[in-house]
């Protein structure tokens, strides 16, 4: 029974999305950024597989700012117009509300972005399933989950829509402008800088980065993407709507 | 909306976009070149495969020492049967010419390596710039396909429900 409710959240949430030109819009973005430029006609695996990280890193800005007013508007926006309190009125968890939202906004923003990166890939001749292919949609699952969880965060705490994207863009500019000027291995703690790292260790092995550093970019994107959504969960349950 | 208007319309947005992003890698030649130098006089030498997407591929080359030499572009099943039988089977041939400029077509997304033989009896070295260019036509293809889906599913759905109406306002 419980399940079934949380499916038709789930339903809800997906309606929105429905709605024109949402879908068309991220989809757009995503095939343009991501397939516009032609890549190098090297024969090496490994040089495709590096060209299609790199597309995947080119993309993650604009990946954090659709991610960024999906949150605010769907979270954030639905808070502040109210509209939650309808939700409210639905008999499940407040758990359960917020897991609907961010696992639609999360699956969606994701199947568009591999669509886009595994697309690239097949340009390539790089089967899905290859393992190269495999650990770039790794590191897209990763970003896409830090990414979400940090506007859930910023949506739920704010709970105002502009406030929400610009809390979450000029978090991400500050610390991609301030990170890189510590040393390794913080510095790979922030997304941009992790991916290439993670890229570089599960492809090439500890050449040019330390086990170290791998375990931070790793680490660090996984622990964070932790913290913020039991954050945001934890303070939406206690949350009060004025 | 009715359902097959919206996944027509997404489509439709699919397509343009993907049209888009074909359109600018048409626009966007990627070059490329090797040099081999001292190629003794009979010789053969091959590069390393390049992966070629089904567009211009334009050549230019010329020689160090002006002697006409012969270039070879063979694709992936080609090139392995050169290697099992020594048969040349090339998709490109350029071959007695010392400097050449020319464009060809690309027929398939493959790796294609290229030869080069030098058939004098003095050793000869070739500069080689290839430039791809163009509309891919594999890309060019599935957009166009998925245009004409989204086109075709709301249409065929708009007919029939004419069609429907009409019946019905037949029957009494």
């Amino acid at each position: 029974m419980k399940y079934k409710k949380f499916i038709r959240l789930i339903i809800w949430e997906f309606e929105e999305f429905w709605r024109l030109p949402t879908l068309e819009l991220i989809i757009g973005i995503a095939i343009f950024f991501g397939l516009s430029i032609p890549a190098m006609p090297s024969s090496q695996a490994l040089s495709r597989a590096n060209d299609i990280e790199f597309t995947a890193g080119r993309l993650s800005l604009f990946q954090m700012f659709i991610i960024a007013v999906l949150f605010a508007r769907s979270i954030a926006g639905t808070i502040e117009k109210k509209e939650i309190l309808t939700f409210f009125t639905y008999p499940v968890k407040r758990v359960s509300i917020l897991a609907s939202k961010f696992l639609v906004d999360l699956s969606i923003i994701f199947i568009i972005f591999a669509s886009v990166i595994i697309t690239r890939g097949l340009l390539a001749q790089l089967e899905p399933w290859n393992i190269l292919m495999l650990i770039v949609l790794f590191i897209l699952f990763l970003e896409t989950m830090f990414f979400s969880s940090l506007s859930l965060l910023f949506s739920v705490i704010t709970k105002r829509t502009w406030a929400s994207i610009l809390l979450t863009v000029i978090f991400f500019f500050t610390i991609t402008s301030f990170m890189p000027r510590l040393e390794a291995p913080i510095k790979y703690a922030i997304p941009t800088y992790s991916a290439e790292a993670i890229f570089n260790c599960l492809t090439v092995g500890f050449r040019d980065y330390t086990v170290e550093d791998f375990t931070v970019a790793l680490s660090s994107i996984v622990i964070m993407s932790i913290i913020f959504i039991l954050a945001s969960f934890t303070y939406f349950k206690r949350m009060q709507v004025d | 909306m009715k359902p097959p208007l919206r996944i027509g319309i997404l489509v439709l947005a699919v397509a343009l976009a993907l049209f888009m992003a074909a359109f600018l890698r048409a626009y966007s030649p990627v070059s490329f070149g090797a040099t081999m130098p001292y190629l003794q006089p009979d010789q053969w030498r091959d590069l390393p495969p390049y992966h070629l997407s089904p567009q211009n591929l334009r050549i230019a080359f010329s020689t160090m020492n002006g002697t006409p030499v012969n270039i070879y572009i063979l694709n992936s099943q080609e090139f392995q049967e050169w290697e099992d039988t020594g048969t040349l089977n090339a998709a490109i041939s350029i071959e007695n010419q010392s400097v050449f400029i020319g464009t060809f077509d690309i027929a398939s997304r493959d790796f294609y390596t290229l030869i080069a033989h030098n058939p004098n009896n003095e050793t000869e070295g070739i500069h080689i710039d290839l430039t791809l260019y163009g509309f891919e036509k594999d890309l060019t293809l599935t957009t166009t396909i998925i245009a004409v889906v989204g086109i075709v599913t709301p249409t065929i759905y708009y007919i029939s429900g004419k069609a429907k109406a009409h019946s019905h306002k037949k029957e009494p």
